[in-house]
């Protein structure tokens, strides 16, 4: 029973874990109810409904370091895509994309970053960072490497945007929206571009049209990040007592 | 379902069940789980009823009471009876045109 509670997160079992583990005790999962909890257990990480003590102090850096990291991602993305796309000597933009990619996706822990990490082990993580990049660097880059990064940003883009947008605090219908209206089209656009189907200026405005959405959707998940929006959007705060609704019976 | 048992997504139905359990007075976890598996003949899992509660409770639909040992009591507030009422007459006016349409077609 216990396992099955820290599989929560600590601010989860602050609230609800005594409560929790005495309705387990009470009554023993089945099978079924553990796959239950377990799920539910992603959802409370994924989605947290209790704000942890950090988050309670307000955009704490951690809070403010992942909304600047989706902003900066978001117009590093539409900057150096559109450059790449616009860019007529054929330089090599491989090393700007996929630092824009690593800072949207560095946006995602960001927000729980300061609960879990001490800011000596980012910097840490920062400089390795940067020397890992420094020493990629001296490697040659360009397809090879382009190729890869936007199969894995088309894969894997819509399900990072989605995350970040849920710990944006965008509601469930929003974030849908957001992913339909950005992910979808540049894959049709490159589609179109690779088959030749349309003249190359046209097809290659497509990309830019069809790419520049991702950069916008991530500069204002960034934004609503930042200025510390409200987890999961639902209307705060709650009622207070005396105005409850005169229940009868007592506890059950 | 409607604002603002709408915008929990997929938690939405087990919600409502929740909501319509603590109509009738506060009650705890495993009461309310035992509760809603009476009135909608649908298990009810531990994570789900505990992710509902949050939500819930996050919203001001619900609130908890001092705990009894370790379990604790939750219970509705205004806000929380208001919406269960406007949920439960929406599904009863679509109750009542769907039986109509169905007498009316036989």
């Amino acid at each position: 029973v216990s396992a099955l509670v820290r599989l929560y997160p600590a601010a989860w079992r602050a609230r609800y874990g005594a409560e929790f583990e005495a309705l387990l005790v009470e009554r023993p999962p089945s099978a079924r109810d553990v796959f239950d909890i377990a799920l539910s257990a992603l959802d409370a990480r994924l989605a947290p409904q209790l704000q942890s003590a950090v988050e309670r102090q307000g955009a704490g850096w951690g809070v403010r370091l992942a909304g600047g990291a989706a902003i900066a991602g978001g117009l590093a993305w539409s900057v150096t895509f559109m450059a790449a796309m616009l860019d007529k000597n054929g330089s090599d933009w491989s090393l700007p994309i996929l630092g824009a990619v690593i800072l949207t996706l560095l946006s995602l822990p960001g927000r729980y970053l300061s609960a879990y990490i001490r800011p000596v082990a980012v910097g840490i993580a920062a400089v390795g960072l940067s020397l890992a990049a420094w020493i990629t660097d001296a490697v040659p880059w360009g397809l090879i490497v382009l190729v890869p990064i936007l199969a894995v940003t088309i894969v894997l883009g819509p399900g990072a945007l989605a995350l970040a947008a849920a710990r944006a605090g965008v509601r469930p219908r929003d974030r849908w929206r957001l992913v339909l209206l950005t992910t979808p089209w540049p894959v049709v656009a490159g589609l179109v571009t690779i088959t030749g189907l349309l003249p190359d200026p046209v097809a290659m405005a497509s990309m830019v049209v069809t790419t520049l959405p991702i950069g916008v959707a991530w500069i204002l998940i960034g934004a609503r990040v930042a200025r510390g929006a409200p987890i999961d959007g639902g209307p705060q705060p709650p009622v207070q007592p005396d105005s409850t609704m005169a229940t009868a019976g007592g506890a059950a | 379902m409607t604002e603002p048992l709408g915008e929990i997504g997929r938690f939405a139905e087990p919600s409502l069940f929740i909501l319509a359990s603590l109509g009738e007075g506060p009650k705890h976890g495993y009461a309310i789980m035992t509760d809603v598996e009476a009135i909608s003949g649908q298990h009810l899992g531990p994570g789900t009823l505990y992710a509902a509660l949050a939500r819930l409770e996050r919203r001001g639909l619900i609130e908890a009471l001092a705990p009894e040992d370790r379990r604790r009591p939750y219970r509705l507030t205004g806000l929380g009876a208001t919406t269960l009422r406007t949920q439960l007459e929406g599904l009863s006016d679509f109750a009542k045109t769907g039986l109509r349409r169905l007498e009316g077609a036989s």
